[in-house]
């Protein structure tokens, strides 16, 4: 999976390439897209289910999905060619194999079985069923499909909803600063991948440790500056040491209060909640100060362990789907803009303010 | 707990047990010795105290597998591994459930006698699935040991549990369970823990078979003033790991116990535990009267990979650069297959039985030639040859005297090894047991977890049935299966070897030669060893699959 680089590219992209408008009539006519793929229940089942791939994909990736659909392919999406021992060849998806028989999705959408013992071979290639559209589509065509695309990000929460418990402020900073958390969580990982500039001006709510915030303060450098709020202070204690322990000191400590986040004004490019907005009291009021602390255009990163992941808290309510962010930020101002599926056991969903 | 009957009264349990084939109850601990000569009957774990797995029966052979169908099926209706090896004695086959049950059926058909079901409290600190392995017998007793660190033995006629004892708080340190099977010597059960995950101190425990008590404890790290203690660099040995999770092996001739032990712990992080880490992915020679050591080796000195020396030690008399040998014969998770003079522990010869990228050779001692860059890294080395679970791993080998040949479930597979932060063992270990993350440790999700499908890389992994010819390490023929297996095997005098693959093929290969022969769908894991014995006279195999067990049988 290449998610990571994907949207480094897509940084250097302008966002506004293209007409999306113009997109459903190339989808489902000159692409002829629907033949293998589905959006909202409409459409074929050889491809990936489309209906949310403008939150999982970047502009560029979209775009390198249509023009060399081999170069990111998946492991489930290789094309398996199986050749019978009577002469016949079927290309499909790979659906299930064990030692005796292969079954896959054939390129008109049908599942097939096979024996082994009537193959000659069925080997698994690394490329894509997917024709190219390079030379199908003009490069503004592909444009403007990329933008259609990019729009498909599932039904925006109109109203902010909650349908959790908050969890109490977490206490055990032991835990925080277990062993194989690097491991968990990815932290270099995730910080990298949110490619944020040098110089940048980023506030992390929910600092607890510092585990994330020294991480914060070596990407944006000596020009930029850190706010680490936390409602505790034994915590800013804790990540004060950290901080300093790994020699940054552009990292400013604020006391924030339940539902206040004590930051400036339309001051911030960033603003990390990581494993904390879970415990939020009022989420809504930490929600509407984050927003009004970020500059137009900044963007509000959520990380959460994942509901329904086989990995992490055992206590629910230390959990989030999906949706359940979605529904509670949306409706505050914010869009989903892009969520990152790199993470081992955890959502990464980053908004950008609504202007 | 709660023990119900099925078929009512314990009178009518006996009734049906008296009408049933096969030797009469009580197990003695002499049948044990002499369970070979009782085919018909699967007494404990690995069938004999040689850990051989090999069944001498003969009805079902190369020639007639073809015709071997289901005979019966036991639902076991639950979501967990199956990694049992059930028990048969006097036409009734006793086995274990997810997490804590015990089940006695008619070995003829499946039906099912008692249950007794262990509760165990909601978190237990396994590290890889709340399963069991297994029991032991004797007398007519039934010995389990639990996920919650207690041992407990159970009436075989009755489903009532006679005693329980508490072998360890499973709460302290970073948690401690026994999933394994234990086994009976002599008077005694022999009972292993585990927690290599989580910072525990290792220890191998005899009790009483009668009362419970607790007759020894050998601590598998040498404690202070005991010999090899200073293997361990400050205080690491106090969270050194080093447990006794699989079965063992008991040679009656020379008295002697032998059983393997796990990595050191953190598993991928040795900055605190500098040196060899003993007695850590080791085989231990124990006098199983007095639990003290008569010898041990080492096969991999200061681990950072997480390779257990957990696998079930198979005791065999074979040449050695023409001289006959009572050996000691080991297909470890490293990689390599050892061969060691059992009377003393000497190093013979190893040799590479998977794809390893670690080792150059070995010195006279056994000691490896180790080959720098395979270690984990804080990026991640992905380069390393086995992966994280082994060329081989708890799954049963099985060795049969009629091949003379030594047969292996092999894993092939590369994994990412990555090396995490690493506390100080006795200033930054937490107090108590981290509350927070469910399975973190062996299956960290950074390692990968465990793999259940090979999709679009098979040459990265598969997995392969090898036959070993003991005396050299030389393999003699090779079956390649799709993936690395969770399965071991049983060779039979009809000269078969039986296993089960990730995909749920059930398998029986021609012994000399690994033609495949015979094959059923399953279409469930098989994350066990295959078993066979008589019912009403006829020859049967059973394996889990799923949360099945199936018997085959040929009419």
């Amino acid at each position: 999976m290449t998610t990571g680089l994907g949207l480094l590219v897509a940084l250097c992209v302008p966002a506004t390439a293209g007409d999306a408008t113009a997109g459903p009539a190339l989808f489902e006519g000159k692409g002829e897209c629907l033949t293998c793929h589905s959006i909202a229940g409409h459409g074929g089942s050889i491809g990936p289910e489309l209906s949310k791939i403008g939150i999982t994909r970047t502009r560029e990736s979209l775009r390198l999905a249509l023009v060399n659909p081999s170069a990111e392919i998946e492991k489930e999406y290789f094309t398996v060619v199986v050749v019978t021992k009577r002469g016949q060849t079927f290309r499909g998806i790979a659906l299930n194999e064990d030692d005796l028989s292969i079954q896959i999705r054939d390129a008109t959408g049908n599942p097939r079985s096979f024996l082994k013992d009537d193959l000659k071979s069925a080997p698994r290639q690394p490329i894509s069923l997917m024709p190219s559209y390079a030379a199908r589509l003009s490069p503004g065509e592909i444009d403007d499909l990329v933008s259609y695309l990019r729009t498909l990000r599932g039904p925006a929460p109109l109203i902010t909803q909650r349908t959790r418990q908050p969890h109490h402020a977490y206490s055990d900073a032991a835990f925080l600063d277990r062993i194989g958390r690097d491991a968990e969580e990815r932290p270099d990982t995730l910080i990298n991948s949110l490619q944020i500039p040098a110089g940048a001006t980023v506030a992390e709510i929910g600092s607890g440790t510092g585990y994330y915030t020294w991480r914060l303060a070596r990407s944006v450098g000596l020009a930029g500056k850190i706010y680490a709020v936390d409602v505790q202070q034994t915590m800013l204690d804790r990540a004060a040491q950290t901080v300093g322990k790994h020699q940054f000191s552009n990292v400013e400590f604020v006391l924030g209060e339940e539902s206040d986040v004590h930051l400036p004004a339309a001051a911030l490019d960033l603003i990390l909640m990581a494993h904390s907005y879970h415990e939020f009291s009022n989420p809504e009021a930490m929600t509407r100060g984050a927003r009004e602390s970020l500059k137009p255009g900044g963007r509000l990163v959520i990380v959460e362990y994942a509901e329904g992941r086989p990995f992490g808290p055992l206590d629910k309510t230390e959990r989030m789907t999906l949706e359940q962010i979605r529904a509670e930020i949306e409706p505050l101002g914010f869009d989903l803009d892009r969520v990152l599926d790199i993470l081992p056991i955890e959502h990464c969903l980053i908004f950008s303010k609504r202007p | 707990m709660k023990i119900r009957h099925v078929l009512g009264s314990t009178a009518f349990v006996a009734v049906v047990a008296w009408s049933l084939r096969g030797q009469n109850l009580p197990v003695t601990f002499d049948r044990l010795v002499k369970a070979a000569e009782e085919p018909g009957n699967w007494l404990m774990y690995s069938h004999t105290y040689n850990s051989w797995r090999f069944s001498n029966l003969t009805q079902i052979t190369a020639a007639n597998v073809k015709n071997l169908h289901v005979k019966w099926l036991f639902q076991g209706r639950h979501v967990e591994k199956f990694e049992t090896t059930p028990l048969v004695a006097n036409g009734i086959m006793y086995l274990t459930r997810p997490e804590n049950a015990i089940y006695a059926l008619d070995a003829a058909t499946g039906r099912q006698l008692w249950n007794y079901e262990y509760r165990n409290p909601a978190r237990t600190f396994n590290c890889c699935g709340k399963v069991n392995r297994g029991l032991a017998m004797l007398g007519n007793t039934l010995f389990m040991n639990t996920l919650d660190m207690h041992v407990v033995a159970v009436d075989a006629r009755s489903g009532h549990e006679l005693w329980k004892t508490e072998m360890y708080d499973y709460t302290a340190a970073g948690g401690y369970a026994a999933p394994g099977a234990p086994l009976v010597v002599k008077d005694k059960l022999i009972v292993g823990m585990a927690g290599g995950e989580r910072g525990v101190m290792g220890f191998l425990d005899a009790y009483d078979t009668k009362t419970g008590q607790r007759l020894w404890r050998f601590n598998t790290i040498p404690q202070p003033g005991e010999p090899n203690f200073g293997t361990w660099a400050g205080d690491s040995w106090k969270t050194g790991g080093v447990t006794t999770w699989n079965n063992g092996s008991y040679d009656p001739e020379t008295n002697t116990l032998f059983w393997g032990t796990s990595n050191p712990w953190p598993d991928y992080n040795d900055d605190f535990r500098k040196g060899d880490n003993l007695y850590a992915c080791s085989v231990l020679a124990l006098d199983p009267d007095t639990g003290k050591l008569k010898w041990f080796f080492q096969f991999t000195p200061h681990d950072v990979h997480d390779w257990d020396s957990t696998q079930i030690p198979i005791l065999l008399d074979t040449q050695f650069r023409g001289e006959m040998k009572k050996t000691l014969a080991w297909a470890n998770r490293n990689g390599f297959y050892y061969l060691l003079d059992r009377t003393n522990g000497k190093f013979l010869t190893a040799k590479a039985f998977v794809k390893q990228t670690w080792a150059k050779g070995f010195d006279d001692n056994g000691r490896p030639e180790v080959i720098p860059g395979n270690e984990p890294t804080p990026e991640g080395n992905d380069h390393v040859w086995p992966g994280v679970d082994g060329g081989a791993n708890w799954m049963s080998h099985s060795y049969s005297p009629v091949t003379k040949l030594l047969y292996v479930f092999a894993r092939e597979e590369h994994r990412l090894f990555s090396k995490n932060f690493a506390p100080h063992p006795t200033t930054d270990l937490p107090e108590r047991a981290p509350v927070g993350l469910a399975n973190a440790g062996a299956y960290d999700p950074a390692l990968g977890g465990a793999k259940t499908q090979n999709f679009g890389a098979p040459e990265e992994s598969w997995g392969k049935v090898i036959a070993i010819d003991p005396g050299t390490g030389t393999v003699k023929w090779e079956h390649k299966v799709l993936t690395p297996p969770w399965g071991g095997v049983m060779a039979t005098a009809g000269n078969l070897v039986f296993g089960g693959t990730l995909e749920g093929m059930v398998f029986a290969l021609n012994a000399t030669t690994g033609e495949r022969l015979w094959t059923f769908s399953a279409n469930g894991p098989v994350f066990a060893s295959p078993i066979s014995y008589l019912a009403n006279g006829k020859q049967m195999v059973s394996i889990p699959a799923g949360d099945l067990i199936v018997t085959f049988g040929l009419d």
